[in-house]
Order: C-alpha cells, then sequence, then structure tokens
C-alpha cells in the first residue's frame, strides 16, 4: 500500500482545528516583559533626538533602546528613517497595556524630508536620495543576455512596445510577525513567527557573539507567511537582545497596522519591453526592463533578476536582453511573495504574447502554440536549464481537459443574452528548489520512527506529505512516523520552506534519511541474523528467521547488533520546474466595471503529486491570492508617504466570498523531475498561473464591449475597468 | 492594542443615562462593531465603556402599523424580516459575525458616512427615538445625523430605537468592492405606487456626500408618474446630476457618481 497519490487528509488539522495550536503569541513564560516600537509616521525623515525621559518614569516600564544605543539596535541608520513605520526605539513594559501607552510618551523629535515614492521619480537627476551613499536611487543594475537581439529585432516583421505595471502587495499572513525570547543564563531560546528559524539563530548569535550551540530558535505554528517571513528582520535580533541583557522573557506580536508597514512587501515589478516577431507569429526576441520598486532598504535581492531570467517563460525565444534594475523608495522594503519573480515573469510574457498576437491579428492558442519549446531539457536564452516536460502536449491535453474552447462557446450563447463573460488562460513554466535541506530519522524502541525536518512548514501540510514519502520508503503505516519541525534543537542547519522547494528538497532529503536507516538496521540484522536478510514491511529476513524493527533497536540498545539509529541526510537539490495551463472564467458588469471570477481550473505537470488533497489546497489558495493581485489589492501611498491601506478594512485580501469554482487537474502522464521523491513543487504554481489567465479573460469580457482595449497593469479595478470601457 | 479602560454593565435603561451622564469618559458599548476597531486603531479611547447589551428597554422589535426597532435589534434579527426592505439592507452589511453581534442603534449613533442603516433610515423617513438625562426625544432621521461620525444625540444620550412604516415597495442597491464591503456608493429608495403612478418616493444615497443624503430632485422627478424606462433613466441621471461624492483611495468623485446613477436605476427597475 502506497501512500504517495493518496488525497490524506492533514495530520496537522485536529490540533489547528480546534485551536490548541501554539503560535507565538501563546508562547507563555512566568514573568514575561512586552516590547514594542515606536515607528516612524514619516516615510522619510531625519531622526534628530529620540527622548525616553518620561517614559523611563513611567510605573511599568522595565527598558527603552533608541538610536543611541549601539549595535545591534540599528535604529534609523545613518540618522534617517525612510519609509513610514521605520522602527526608531524600543520600549520594554510589564503589560501590554503600560507598553502602548508608554510608546506614545517617547518624544521623537523629526526633520520631515522630500520623500520619493514612484519609480520615476526616483530615477530623476534631482530625485530625493533614499540612500546617499549610493549618488542615486539605483541600488542594482543588471543585464541578461543571450543570441543577438539587437539583429533580430531588425529582422522582425513586427516590433511590438509597451509597459506593464505590477502593483505592491501586502502580504498579509493571517498571523502577524511575532518574538518571544527568554534568557536563563545559559541558553538564548527565540520563537518567532518565522520561515528560517536556522537564519534567526545564526543572526542572533553573530549579534550576540554567542556560539551557535546556546542559541536555539524556535519556530512554533505560524499562520501563514508567503516569503514575508523568509528574511531575518531586525525585530528579531532586538527582542532577543533585550532578553539577553534583561536576563527576562520578552515578547513582542505586531499589530495588523504595525505588521502592513513593518513586514516586507512583494511585487512591485514594472517591465517595459520591446519584441520582435514574424508574421507567422514566432517572437524572435525579447528585450526590455524590468523596474522593482524595492523600497527604502534592498532587502529583496534577485526579485526583478528571476523575472528578467524567467521572462522568456515556456517559449523557444533565441535572442533577448533584459535590465534588472532595482529603485529605492521611500516605502517599506520590497521582497519575496508567493511566487517571487516568477509570477511576474509569466504575467509580463503572457501579456505580450497577447500583444503580439493582437498586432498579428492571430488567435491567442495559435500564438502561444507556434512558439512553445518542443524538446527537453531546454536553455532558454539567459542561460536557465529547464529541466523535464513535454510543453506541447501538456498544452493541446490541458485546453483540452479545461474545456477552454467549450466555455469560449458558452461565453457566446451568454452574450447574446446579454450576459458579459470573459474566458482567459494562461501557460508557465516556473523554477522552483534550490539549496540543501536536512532531515533526521530516529528509529525507536517500538518501531515507530521520528522524523526532524528543517523545512519550516506554516501551513502547507507538509508533515503530512513528509510521513507519506517516508511511509513509502520504509513500507510501514504513516502513523508509525511522527514528524516534528521548525527547531534549531531537532537539526543543525536547513533553509526552510519557500520557493516551492520543500517537498522535493525537504521530501527527498527525508527519502535518503530512510534509506540509508534501513542500510543501518540491514548491517545490524545481518549480524543478528548470520544471513543478508531481505527488507519488507518493518521486518527484516532470511533464512527462515526474521527481526522486526523494534525488536532490531532494542538488540542495538542491549549491545546485541551495532547500527546508527538516528540518520541525518543533507540533500542538495537542483531547480526543477513545473509546467501548466491554467484557465479563468469571469463576468463583467459593464454599466459598473465590476468583475466576478466565476471559474477557475487548473491543469500541472509538477511531476509525481505525493498528496492530491494537500496540492489542490495549495492550488485554490495560490489562485485566489493572483486573482486578488489581478482584481483586489494594492498598497496604496499617498503623496507624503503614508501608507493609506494600513488595515483589512483597507486592504482588499478577498475572501471565501470572493473565490470562484475551482477545477484542479494534475497532468495524466507527469514528467518527474530527477530528484528522490520525483516532485517538482506545487506551492506557486496557481500564484504564477492565476493573475495572467485572470488578465485575458477580464479583457476577453471587456472586448465584447469594446473591441480592442488592452490591460496593461494589475489590478484592474472595478474604476479601471469602467474607465477603460467609456 | 486597546487602551485599558473601565467597562461597567448596565441593566436599565435610567442606569444607562445616569453612568453615561456622569461620567464625562464614558461610551456605551453596543455591539461592538465600530467601537472595538476604533479602539484598537487607538483613534478613539474611553476611561468606562458602558456596556447596555442587557438593556431590555432597548430590546424590542415590534411590527404594525408602524415597524418598532429597539437600539439593541442585531442586523441579523433584520434578515428575515417580514418588512422586505428591511431584509435587502440587513443581508448587505460585513459579515455573518458582524451581523451577529452589529446593532441598528450602534450604527445610527456611529454615523459612519459609509454605513447602511443611516442611509436606509434616510429613506424610511424614520423617527430615532432617544433617552437621555432630559428625558425622552424624537428627532426625525433627517435632522439626525449631522455630518460624518456626528449625530444630533446629546452628551449622555442613547438611540433607544427607530420607528417607521414598512414602504409598500422598497429597494436597496449597493456597490461595495468586496462582497458586504462597506460600501462605495448606496442607493435606498422606499417609495409607494398606485395605479402605475408613484405617489410617493424617497431616495437616499451614500457616497453622494459626506453623510446619508436624500435625493431630492429624484425624489421630485419620480412624484406622481409612472415608472417608464424613460423615467427611470432621467432619474438616473438626476442622481448623477445632484450628488457631490467624495474622492477617496476607493474611488473617485467620478466614479463614485456613475455608480450611483446606476444604483438609482436598479434599485427603481426593483421597485
Ligand atoms: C468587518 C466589519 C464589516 C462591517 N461591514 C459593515 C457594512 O458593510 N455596513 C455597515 O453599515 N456596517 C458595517 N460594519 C459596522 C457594523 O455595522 C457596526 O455594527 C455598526 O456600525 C455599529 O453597531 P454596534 O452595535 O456594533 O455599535 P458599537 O460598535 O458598540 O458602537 C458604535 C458607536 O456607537 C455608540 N453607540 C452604540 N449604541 C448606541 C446607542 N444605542 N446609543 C448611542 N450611542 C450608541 C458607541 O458608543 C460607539 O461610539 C462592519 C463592521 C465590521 C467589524
Amino acid at each position: 500500500m502506497k501512500y504517495v497519490g493518496r488525497p490524506i487528509p492533514r495530520v496537522e488539522d485536529e490540533l489547528i482545528l480546534r485551536g490548541k495550536a501554539t503560535y507565538v503569541d501563546d508562547v507563555e513564560i512566568p514573568g514575561m516583559l512586552y516590547a514594542g516600537f515606536v515607528r516612524s509616521p514619516y516615510a522619510h525623515a531625519r531622526v534628530l533626538k529620540v527622548d525616553f525621559s518620561d517614559v523611563l518614569k513611567t510605573p511599568g516600564v522595565v527598558a527603552a533602546f533608541g538610536p543611541g544605543d549601539g549595535e545591534p539596535f540599528s535604529f534609523a541608520p545613518g540618522g534617517k528613517v525612510r519609509y513610514q513605520g521605520e522602527a526608531v526605539a524600543m520600549v520594554v513594559a510589564r503589560d501590554r497595556y503600560v507598553l502602548y501607552d508608554a510608546l506614545e510618551k517617547v518624544a521623537v523629535d523629526y526633520e520631515p524630508l522630500p520623500a520619493v515614492l514612484d519609480i520615476n521619480d526616483a530615477l530623476r537627476p534631482d530625485a530625493p536620495l533614499v540612500d546617499e551613499s549610493l549618488g542615486n536611487n539605483v541600488v542594482h543594475d543588471k543585464v541578461y543576455e543571450g543570441g543577438d537581439p539587437d539583429r533580430a529585432l531588425k529582422e522582425a516583421d513586427v516590433v511590438v512596445e509597451g509597459r506593464f505595471v505590477i502593483q505592491r502587495i501586502i502580504p498579509s499572513a493571517m498571523e502577524p510577525r511575532g518574538v518571544v525570547a527568554a534568557y536563563d543564563g545559559d541558553v538564548l531560546t527565540i520563537w518567532s513567527s518565522t520561515q528560517v528559524p536556522f537564519d534567526v539563530r545564526k543572526e542572533v548569535a553573530r549579534a550576540l557573539g554567542l556560539p551557535l550551540s546556546r542559541v536555539r530558535a524556535i519556530q512554533p505554528f505560524v499562520g501563514g507567511a508567503f516569503g514575508s517571513k523568509l528574511l531575518v528582520y531586525p525585530e528579531e535580533v532586538w527582542v532577543a537582545t533585550a532578553a539577553y541583557r534583561l536576563k527576562a522573557p520578552v515578547k513582542w506580536v505586531a499589530t495588523r497596522s504595525e505588521d502592513f508597514k513593518a513586514t516586507t512587501h512583494g511585487r512591485a515589478l514594472t517591465l517595459e519591453y520591446k519584441v520582435g516577431a514574424s508574421r507567422d507569429g514566432r517572437i524572435l526576441a525579447v528585450t526590455g526592463t524590468v523596474y522593482a520598486d524595492a523600497g527604502a532598504y534592498y532587502w529583496g535581492e534577485g526579485l526583478a533578476d528571476t523575472a528578467a531570467q524567467m521572462l522568456p517563460g515556456p517559449y523557444d525565444i533565441r535572442h533577448g536582453r533584459v535590465r534588472a534594475v532595482a529603485v529605492l523608495t521611500n516605502k517599506t522594503p520590497l521582497s519575496a511573495y508567493r511566487g517571487a519573480g516568477r509570477p511576474e515573469a509569466t504575467l509580463f510574457i503572457e501579456r505580450i504574447m497577447d500583444h503580439v498576437a493582437d498586432v498579428l491579428g492571430m488567435d491567442r492558442v495559435e500564438i502561444r502554440r507556434r512558439n512553445l519549446i518542443r524538446q527537453l531539457p531546454y536553455r532558454n536564452v539567459f542561460g536557465i536549464t529547464y529541466d523535464t516536460g513535454d510543453y506541447p502536449t501538456a498544452f493541446e491535453r490541458g485546453l483540452e481537459r479545461l474545456g477552454y474552447r467549450d466555455l469560449k462557446r458558452w461565453a457566446d450563447e451568454e452574450a447574446k443574452r446579454g450576459r458579459i463573460i470573459g474566458v482567459g488562460f494562461s501557460v508557465y513554466v516556473e523554477i522552483t528548489t534550490f539549496g540543501y535541506e536536512t532531515a533526521v530519522l530516529r528509529a525507536e524502541r517500538d518501531g515507530s520512527f521520528t522524523l526532524y525536518t528543517a523545512l519550516t512548514p506554516h501551513g502547507q501540510g507538509l508533515a503530512t506529505a513528509l510521513a507519506q514519502v517516508v511511509a513509502d520508503e520504509l513500507e510501514i503505516p504513516m502513523e508509525s512516523i511522527k514528524v516534528y519541525w521548525g527547531d534549531t534543537a531537532y537539526v543543525g542547519d536547513g533553509i526552510g520552506t519557500m520557493g516551492s522547494r520543500s517537498i522535493t528538497a525537504g521530501g527527498s532529503a527525508a527519502v535518503l534519511a530512510a534509506r540509508r536507516l534501513k542500510q543501518e538496521l540491514a548491517k545490524a540484522a545481518e549480524a543478528l541474523l548470520g544471513c543478508r536478510p531481505e527488507y519488507r514491511e518493518g521486518v527484516f529476513q532470511c533464512g527462515g528467521r526474521s527481526v522486526s524493527i523494534a525488536e532490531m533497536v532494542k538488540a542495538v540498545y542491549r549491545g546485541k547488533a551495532e547500527a546508527q539509529l538516528t540518520v541525518e541526510a543533507i540533500y542538495h537539490a537542483e531547480p526543477t520546474f513545473p509546467f501548466g495551463v491554467h484557465l479563468a472564467v469571469v463576468e463583467l458588469d459593464p454599466e459598473t466595471g465590476f468583475v466576478k471570477p466565476l471559474l477557475y481550473e487548473s491543469y500541472d505537470d509538477v511531476g509525481v503529486v505525493v498528496n492530491p488533497l494537500l496540492a489542490a489546497g495549495q492550488v485554490m489558495g495560490g489562485a485566489l491570492q493572483g486573482i486578488a493581485q489581478a482584481l483586489y489589492e494594492e498598497a496604496i501611498y499617498d503623496e507624503t508617504g503614508n501608507l493609506v491601506t494600513s488595515n483589512l478594512a483597507f486592504y482588499y485580501v478577498p475572501t471565501a466570498a470572493e473565490a470562484p469554482r475551482y477545477e484542479v487537474y494534475f497532468a495524466e502522464e507527469p514528467h518527474p523531475s530527477k530528484h528522490p521523491t520525483g516532485t517538482k513543487g506545487v506551492g506557486e504554481a496557481a500564484t504564477i498561473a492565476s493573475t495572467p489567465a485572470v488578465i485575458m479573460a477580464v479583457e476577453d469580457a471587456m472586448r465584447r464591449v469594446k473591441p480592442g482595449v488592452r490591460i496593461d497593469k494589475t489590478p484592474i479595478t472595478p474604476e479601471d475597468v469602467w474607465r477603460l470601457l467609456r | 492594542m486597546i487602551p485599558r479602560f473601565e467597562y461597567i454593565r448596565v441593566f436599565s435603561l435610567p442606569e444607562a443615562v445616569d453612568v453615561l451622564s456622569r461620567r464625562e469618559d464614558a461610551a456605551p458599548l453596543a455591539g461592538g462593531q465600530s467601537l472595538i476597531p476604533m479602539l484598537k486603531l487607538r483613534v478613539a479611547s474611553y476611561g468606562v465603556l458602558v456596556d447596555i447589551g442587557r438593556v431590555r428597554e432597548l430590546r424590542y422589535l415590534r411590527y404594525g402599523d408602524v415597524v418598532e426597532v429597539g437600539a439593541l435589534v442585531r442586523h441579523y434579527e433584520l434578515e428575515e424580516s417580514p418588512c422586505g426592505f428591511l431584509r435587502g439592507v440587513a443581508v448587505r452589511i460585513g459579515d455573518p459575525q458582524v451581523r451577529s453581534l452589529g446593532t441598528v442603534g450602534g450604527s445610527l449613533a456611529h454615523a459612519d458616512p459609509f454605513g447602511d442603516w443611516p442611509a436606509a433610515m434616510l429613506a424610511l423617513g424614520a423617527v430615532v427615538k432617544t433617552a437621555g438625562p432630559d428625558g425622552a426625544r424624537e428627532v426625525a432621521i433627517d435632522d439626525f445625523v449631522k455630518g460624518p461620525y456626528q449625530t444630533a444625540l446629546e452628551r449622555g444620550e442613547l438611540v433607544a430605537g427607530l420607528e417607521f412604516r414598512c414602504p409598500p415597495r422598497g429597494a436597496y442597491v449597493k456597490f461595495a468592492r468586496r462582497h458586504n464591503d462597506f460600501a462605495l456608493t448606496a442607493v435606498a429608495v422606499a417609495a409607494e405606487v398606485k395605479e402605475g403612478h408613484v405617489s410617493w418616493a424617497r431616495v437616499a444615497a451614500l457616497g453622494a456626500a459626506d453623510r446619508p443624503v436624500r435625493l431630492r430632485k429624484v425624489e421630485a422627478l419620480l412624484s406622481g408618474v409612472p415608472l417608464t424606462a424613460d423615467v427611470i433613466a432621467s432619474a438616473a441621471e438626476a442622481a448623477a446630476k445632484e450628488a457631490q461624492p467624495p474622492a477617496d483611495f476607493r474611488a473617485s468623485a467620478e466614479y463614485r457618481r456613475a455608480l450611483l446613477s446606476v444604483a438609482v436605476k436598479r434599485a427603481l427597475g426593483r421597485l
């Protein structure tokens, strides 16, 4: 009985649904102190003075730290704050009521400076400088090139130019960030709502000059992250430092509006493009510049670069030159958000394909058919090698399975009745998985197994998926495996859950650990049984005798055989490339511009699907986030750099009521990756594919009202639609 | 983070009025669906919250010639009201959690310019009954809402309830970015149509000014005429002309104006 491939409900759900899961704010320690931050109301200002004299007199206030307090309290570096919400001071108090009143009593003298909020303004020679040491606001500028794009453009029958703007997104994990730190004089322990406990541990140890062995970072249950918790934030180091210095447990949990400003934002890339095509619809060259609105600090390294390098997408484009430019602005720093560069690349290239199709008067399916990569592996023009797949077949089967033609016909019928339906699709290839991951597997005396993973699940259901792959490898019931995660006391080092890498990198590490543990036990079994045993379903046997794993383990403890009962595997994972076709159906109210997503369908070749239920969950949630990018969410700043959409009433995260009906399919004959699990990752696939599919659907609907309209930004709000239709 | 406050639960109207008029820094707490978020955002803070949730005198709902809605009637209690107009409004407010705690009286007293009940009550021509240190008053809804978050309530005074007739015909059309979000605009129409002619109509809108307002030109235009497509079209046009919608990050004034026009058209179409 294999577990891989079966829709097994999440083993984590029991705790979560009963409210028994421990999140960082549930961590209670006697004597707990509470930390909070004074944050700049200005987008850009000199910090002249921070005065704690009133605050420190307040009963219940224990300590305050400000710009003058030296490393690691790097408040207002260079004497400035660069975005609204940047911390200028920290106060520690005995309870939260006292704390939040105290925060209001910290007197800060600011000298407001002109803020630069838009990348176009930031690129002007006379623009205010976010970071004076750079001399301008360009913090990163790199060109990716392949083939001979200039010649290809010259030889092209048509050259199409445009610009597409992707908004800033606030990741809005339901659980805001938070940290608890406690120091008992021996070990410094940090609980953090993070994706990267190993990095938190390293950063804190470095900042305090402690050996790693005396710092323990714990990732408790985490209520969502979407990439916004994959950096080590200053607050994690500051709270840990306060606990270390005060020798007391300290807790900080962000409020919602604090989190909206102090946790990284995502997307915010703009592409200016110029592409050349032949009359028969072959894209010959893609050129352009990707600009990242990087915010106040360049924390989101590589976002514009990933978008540039993945810009050719699943299409065979032999000539290209794309510049990746990151521009500083006085806004919350930009970083990874579910997909991190690939959703942007996919939206850009899919919009380009539609643009070229329009110019050539060609069908949107046909232009893709003519450009899809035919043979895998394939090295794209910027040097990225896509591993496995059969794109043309998956594309045709996908469109067939999703009923694209039928839905288009249905939309035509509905149009006759005055109902305006739009149908859109998208094709994507994406890059997942990188780096090493660690698994530690221990055989227990009763024949059960404990798996410690360095993965950092925060809603994905990885404890379930990991148990499945290990159970298959060991041929034992899943229930015999307990998965632990999120603690540097379990595993020395690892990376964590991000970039759709978990089951591929961490799952493969777990499979390898299981394989090695089996070998260890087999050696001992041979010594015990006196013959070379076969292993089947938890039992070693040969020569008519057998020994179970439980007996083996006991024998080792009793000194009757020798084996490692705990095995560690560190797996290095090369990137792998999922592919898919997604489809969206929307209904348009032409008088108001309101668009309602009706149906969302997906067809993915993500290699081996370990658990179709978990995978479908990833597709549905991911798709809704991409729909949100297309239709709802946008971080809006006013002209002074004040974040207007600073809470969930003003920032439109869609709810279940906005969600369409979903139909989720996986390729009948998937192309596995070369990793032990054969998986490619599914965590970001639908976030990547959904925005372009929805945008095409909206444009399709709008063209029934006004032929030729083109969408060149996200989100497309009802007001945008209404304006375009007038 | 909610600022610290003292909590007092009262059990009768006189007790409520007494505490509220004695304590300068007191506010009544009804469903808490606006008050608690304001405290969380620290845009409001009070020394005392007076929980009026158990005050019997404010908890009544009677359907007769006139409909009498006590201040503590919760939004959900009107979701299946025999008065169709009320159903149409109630089901468009927030989510089930909000509707099962939020009260009609709290909505009126809060006077959020984008709240649904103030505009709906304006279309109904409701009378707001208040109770305060100087006794009970009746205030016409047209005089009750004075501005954004401003009402005719005096210090220590409570909304006790509302009275109105259920209109023979009514409709509520609301446009919001997400399902049951606060409205970009909404239009409430209460009317009577006799022998094919509109005998009277009250049309109120939110998102048409800085507070809920009646669209009097639209009302005038409808009075005494049959509800033909032409009439509806000119009413929709008149609404756009009459409105002075606010602009904010959610919508421009121009777009709100266009939405109002569509809302009037659709509301009249549903009568
Ligand atoms: C997520 C969410 C979505 C929402 N969506 C909508 C929506 O779509 N449409 C909409 O209209 N509203 C919406 N609301 C607001 C909701 O309708 C509130 O319930 C209502 O505005 C206030 O009623 P309450 O009983 O909760 O009042 P409270 O929050 O308890 O009080 C609000 C204010 O009124 C005062 N007050 C309360 N009762 C009285 C009284 N009897 N006399 C005098 N003063 C009183 C309080 O002191 C306070 O100042 C939403 C709220 C939330 C949290």
